[in-house]
């Protein structure tokens, strides 16, 4: 496919009329797809690219790859390492930032992907964040059906409790948090019956290889996936379910594509340090 | 903004996507597509193709309700890409974190990109009034108090160089601060090996931002610290020991790998570093002079 993509330059000036002139817009508007998709290659760590590497990566000729990093190094959003003649994210994509705009907060970026979860279980979503020892709802959705999963938003949970977010937190603390706050909180309850550490510490393995909960208690199910932030620590986590009866299959039937919304969101969460300095760090180590 | 007719024509749509996705970063609020086309001057179906070619590749987004563009997840990712070239922003980042724990403050670090300095990571305080520096935000070194602090380091040369830099490319941003004081505040700063400044949540108290150095004195960075921490009144004449802590904790990881921490831009020429400062810096600038900011 040799377009001479250069030349019908006059017709973006005129406004494509006829056929031919819609037909060079659609060919230019590729073109310009394709030098997005080259500099988005550039967003991975790390990615010093040449010619080559980028045309095998993107599927694209050789040529289209060239012309492509020329035009973006022309703008400055590459540089061309003179040392090993590959090309590097340049420093112009700093321009690219708009700060009119506040970073959102997690509730703002979770709620569509709570409103997709949702539509898909129709069952109770809720959103929780970690808060000292404790979990705290902050979010969620409650569902319509008769016998629900109470969304208590602003009720709290100690991390140790067997609710799938509480688990979830807990999973992707370091171990010596773990321990820290097991030697802590188990001794106040003891007796109460549901402290059991061996059964924390197989759930936490548990959670940590899937990458997610799945629980089932008191004829309840409940899948919970770990939201995180700029730094891959936890923010929260997005926990769905309800009475067994109903929706245990629907709920689990749906776990692969709430897998996907979880990734999506956490593309957007990545991007974000959604916290501040947690106060509780202070006394903690 | 640069005007896309004076470009060599390889791809003009091209131009016209990029002249439109920088309309975009440096917009008020959202805009639309004849918003777009009255500011750069182009024809509105170039600008609807611009407009979705965009879209679709993630550089923009719109709320679904109204037909108004904003940034998308992707200048996003290149933005954070760009800062972890840059090998202090991950290594220096649990020095902050702890520096921000103890004192409840925001404390940033800001990396040096030529004359410009770069918000490389931050770490907001735990405090009630916590300040708000933003991440990836670029600004001139000699602008605001952790830039200013990297420019203490300058040779007399080096901020002649920067001066000339500023006055070329910069001469109508740049809010220029009374010279007898800042080069005076440079100096003690320099002296000290720290500067302070005073901010909005305090008159009696002082936030301050200390260099960092490589083995051979090169200033790479600087980490701020933004919040009321030092009394006024007294005297000041060495850091606070956490802070020294940190600094000598820095400087001890960058002699282990001085290569590592180098800039990812050494090798272009600092004064061919020309960045399009964001417009809204001039309000950021304004509470700092009101808050009689880093000099």
């Amino acid at each position: 496919m040799k377009s001479p993509l250069g030349k019908e330059i006059p017709m973006m000036l005129v406004g494509g009329r006829t056929q031919t002139r819609d037909g060079d817009a659609r060919e230019q508007n590729k073109a310009t797809v394709r030098i997005l998709s080259v500099l988005s290659a550039f967003a991975k760590d790390n990615s010093a690219n040449g010619v080559t590497e980028l045309s095998e990566e993107l599927g694209m000729s050789k040529n289209m790859v060239y012309r492509a990093l020329t035009t973006l190094s022309e703008l400055g959003y590459l540089v061309r390492n003179d040392d090993n003649k590959k090309y590097e994210l340049g420093y112009r994509v700093a321009e690219l930032q708009n700060s009119n705009f506040q970073d959102p907060d997690l509730r703002a970026l979770c709620a569509p992907y709570i409103e997709a979860i949702y539509r898909l279980t129709r069952e109770t979503v809720c959103l929780s964040v970690r808060s000292g020892d404790y979990i705290v709802f902050i979010d969620g959705i409650e569902t319509k059906a008769a016998s629900v999963w109470r969304l208590n938003i602003g009720g709290l949970r100690p991390l140790h409790a067997p609710t799938s977010s509480a688990r979830v937190t807990l999973a992707f603390l370091r171990d010596e948090e773990i321990e820290s706050y097991l030697a802590r909180r188990l001794k106040k309850l003891s007796g109460s019956g549901v402290t059991d550490e061996d059964r924390i510490w197989r759930d936490v393995r548990d959670i940590r290889k899937r990458g997610y909960a799945v629980t089932t208690r008191k004829r309840m199910v409940a899948v919970a996936f770990p939201i995180f932030g700029d730094d891959d620590r936890l923010h929260g986590v997005i926990a769905t379910g309800g009475p067994e009866e109903r929706s245990g299959e629907q709920v689990i039937d749906a776990v692969p594509r709430i897998k996907e919304l979880v990734e999506e969101l956490n593309a957007h969460t990545k991007l974000y340090s959604l916290d501040v300095t947690p106060f509780w760090q202070e006394g903690e180590e | 903004m640069r005007s896309a007719k004076k470009r060599l024509p390889i791809n003009s749509s091209a131009y016209h996507v990029f002249d439109v996705l920088r309309l975009i970063s440096v917009a008020e609020a959202p805009i639309g597509v004849g918003e777009v086309s009255r500011r750069l001057d182009l024809p509105a179906p170039t600008v609807h193709r611009a407009l979705t070619t965009l879209e679709e590749s993630g550089y923009i987004r719109r709320d679904a309700s109204v037909p108004r563009y904003e940034l998308g997840l992707m200048p996003q990712h290149l933005t954070r890409t760009l800062l972890r070239r840059f090998a202090l922003t991950n290594d220096a980042a649990p020095i902050i974190r702890q520096l921000a724990a103890e004192t409840g403050e925001t404390v940033s670090l800001t990396v040096r990109l030529g004359w410009y300095g770069l918000r490389a990571a931050v770490v907001y305080g735990g405090n009630d009034i916590y300040h708000r520096d933003r991440l990836a935000e670029i600004d001139l070194l000699i602008n605001d108090p952790a830039g200013r602090c990297i420019c203490s380091c300058f040779s007399k040369d080096e901020m002649e160089r920067c001066r000339a830099f500023v006055g070329k490319h910069h001469a109508k941003e740049v809010h220029r601060p009374n010279e007898r004081i800042l080069t005076q505040a440079l100096k003690i700063a320099a002296e000290r090996g720290f500067l302070t400044w005073k901010t909005h949540s305090s008159a009696e108290f002082l936030a301050l931002a200390f260099p960092i150095k490589t083995p051979t004195g090169e200033c790479i960075g600087s980490i701020a610290m933004t919040g009321p921490l030092l009394r006024a009144s007294s005297n000041n004449t060495s850091a606070p020991a956490w802070a020294e802590a940190a600094r000598v904790k820095l400087e001890r990881m960058i002699e282990s790998a001085p290569d590592r921490y180098l800039s990812p831009y050494a090798h272009i020429d600092v004064d061919n570093i020309v960045i399009a400062l964001p417009r809204n810096n001039a309000r950021v600038r304004q509470e700092i002079r009101e808050g009689t900011g880093g000099v």
